[in-house]
């Protein structure tokens, strides 16, 4: 595996156990200070802070599940994409809600050599 | 612009003109015979062939569709390139059916082929309907 592949493999994994435990700072730490994050009917998330300030608190956690189907470096960028099952449970009144699908991660080495994520493709539908 | 831009901001023009004309052999000509198309709501498509399967099973004809491509962002890494679009589109499914709009972002990732051409690796659309 070539170098560049296996620090995005790293930085893709960290992201996955992150959303996994619904950790904030975790996430925060690996995503670049103009990222983008897209999803249908949404109007963009530009840049970190901006993203941030859409994540809504999440006493019961969530159970998130990511199969990855591809990872693919090249020239200090690089993407991913997987299945994807996010369940948030039943918490404060609100019902439980279940969806799924894909999402893609288009990440891009900083001028550290850290892998960050640059922009989120998230296409998550109602569980059938 | 660097010449690998000018040619990666051509694919998507020419894959706007071709979705407009109804054209859909050149729209499967810019997707790489093993592009992976995701869209929310149906499963991922894993080639080309999948892809163009289910466009011709699903549309109709005399179907209309206009749209316009506003191309946010290029980035270039080598033989790679990553590319956010936002798309406006009207669509009529079929003569005399109501028209409906749809808007969304695309995430497209390109790749140039050995011969120097730039096809669509991987595109995640998000369109949705217009309420």
């Amino acid at each position: 595996m070539m170098p560049d592949e296996k620090g995005l493999r790293e930085a893709v994994d960290a992201w996955i156990r992150a959303m996994e435990a619904d950790d904030a700072e975790k996430l925060f730490a690996l995503v670049a200070p103009n990222a983008v994050f897209l999803a249908p009917g949404r109007s963009p998330a530009e840049g970190r802070e901006a993203w941030a300030a859409t994540r809504e608190p999440r006493p019961g956690g969530v159970l998130f599940r990511c199969e990855l189907q591809a990872v693919a470096a090249y020239g200090g960028a690089g993407h991913a994409w997987g299945e994807v099952a996010l369940t948030i449970p039943a918490a404060d009144g609100a019902p439980e809600v279940r969806v799924e699908g894909h999402t893609l991660w288009l990440f891009r080495k900083d001028s550290e050599g850290k892998w960050l994520l640059s922009r989120e493709a998230r296409m998550l539908a109602p569980a059938r | 612009m660097t010449a690998d831009e000018t040619a990666v901001r051509e694919v998507i023009a020419s894959w706007a003109r071709a979705a407009e004309a109804s054209d859909y052999d050149a729209v499967f000509a810019l997707i790489a015979e093993d592009g992976v198309l995701l869209i929310a709501g149906l499963p991922a498509f894993r080639s080309r062939k999948e892809y163009a399967a289910f466009v011709l099973g699903a549309v109709k004809p005399g179907r209309s569709f206009k749209a316009t491509f506003d191309i946010r962002d290029i980035s270039v890494f080598g033989d790679w390139a990553h590319v956010w679009t936002r798309e406006r589109s009207e669509v009529v499914r079929e003569p005399g059916a109501a028209p409906f709009r749809a808007y969304g972002d695309s995430l497209n990732v390109l790749r140039r082929l050995r011969g120097g051409g730039w096809r669509i690796a991987l595109a995640a659309n998000m369109m949705a309907m217009e309420v």
